[in-house]
């Protein structure tokens, strides 16, 4: 019997994306939840100590903290989020490709989905490096009458 | 060809401004898209919308493929795009290029980047 008061999430989980699955697959699904929940201290848990991390056309930055620190205006400027993966492929060890889209709802209510692919590079477990590449600047702009 | 070779053929093409060598790497119904506009189906469309997009705000453009892929009929490419801008000023920006084969030839590529500093002067 579970107890009504006291709630056991699985927490991050892995069953979102069932059509992708893979020790490698899951890291990268954990650290996407982390990113929907808009969790910053939890997502950069994922990364080495001594990573690159480079989003769009943003100067890269390479270390965890720094990940936090630059995605502030981020957090800022989105309410919530969601991966739509379209693909992963895994061409050679420790690297991964991830087609996405990328759907987006700021605090006014404007909802944008973006193509994004990101390239993901490994180091045992933890993610060395992270490139994404997408234009953003929608998320940023007012909704068009 | 291998793709890869394929896709290398296509980027000089690119940097030449050979619009009709570009098409001839592609299927008659390949898709493009660039960044975040509306993809472009068939030959014809793809022609109108590389013309119409970024060609006026550049004189010249230079790939610099950071590494390549290739699994199955995909190739990706990471590449800096370095850009003569009309006026004098280069602009390079980071971008991933992914490219699906039909045969020996491209059923879509998919250009995922922020062009929009091109814009911005």
């Amino acid at each position: 019997m579970s107890n009504s008061t006291n709630y056991e999430w699985e927490w991050p989980h892995t069953k979102k994306w069932p059509k992708f699955s893979g020790e490698r697959v899951d890291i990268i699904k954990k650290m996407f939840l982390a990113g929907e929940a808009l969790n910053v201290n939890n997502f950069i848990k994922f990364y080495a100590d001594e990573c690159h991390y480079q989003f769009g056309n943003f100067p890269p930055v390479h270390t965890p903290q720094q990940i936090a620190d630059t995605s502030q205006g981020f957090i800022d400027a989105c309410e919530g989020l969601h991966h739509r993966i379209l693909n992963i492929w895994e061409p050679e060890a420790d690297t991964m490709i991830c087609e996405m889209e990328v759907t987006y709802i700021s605090h006014a209510g404007h909802v944008v989905t973006l193509p994004c692919c990101d390239i993901i590079k490994f180091e045992g477990d933890k993610v060395k490096e992270l490139k994404i590449f997408m234009d953003i600047n929608p998320l940023f702009q007012p909704p068009q009458a | 060809m291998s793709n890869i070779s394929t896709v290398q053929n296509l980027l000089k093409m690119f940097e030449s401004f050979n619009v009709p060598g570009f098409l001839d790497c592609l299927t008659e119904d390949a898709v493009y898209r660039f960044g975040n506009y509306p993809a472009a189906t068939g030959k014809e469309a793809i022609e109108a919308t590389i013309k119409a997009s970024h060609m006026d705000q550049i004189t010249g453009i230079a790939f610099d493929v950071k590494s390549s892929y290739e699994q199955g009929d995909t190739v990706v490419v990471e590449l800096a795009v370095n850009y003569n801008m009309v006026g004098g000023n280069t602009i390079t920006l980071p971008c991933l290029d992914i490219f699906r084969f039909d045969g020996d030839k491209v059923k879509a590529m998919l250009v995922f980047m922020d062009a929009s500093p091109l814009f911005a002067g």
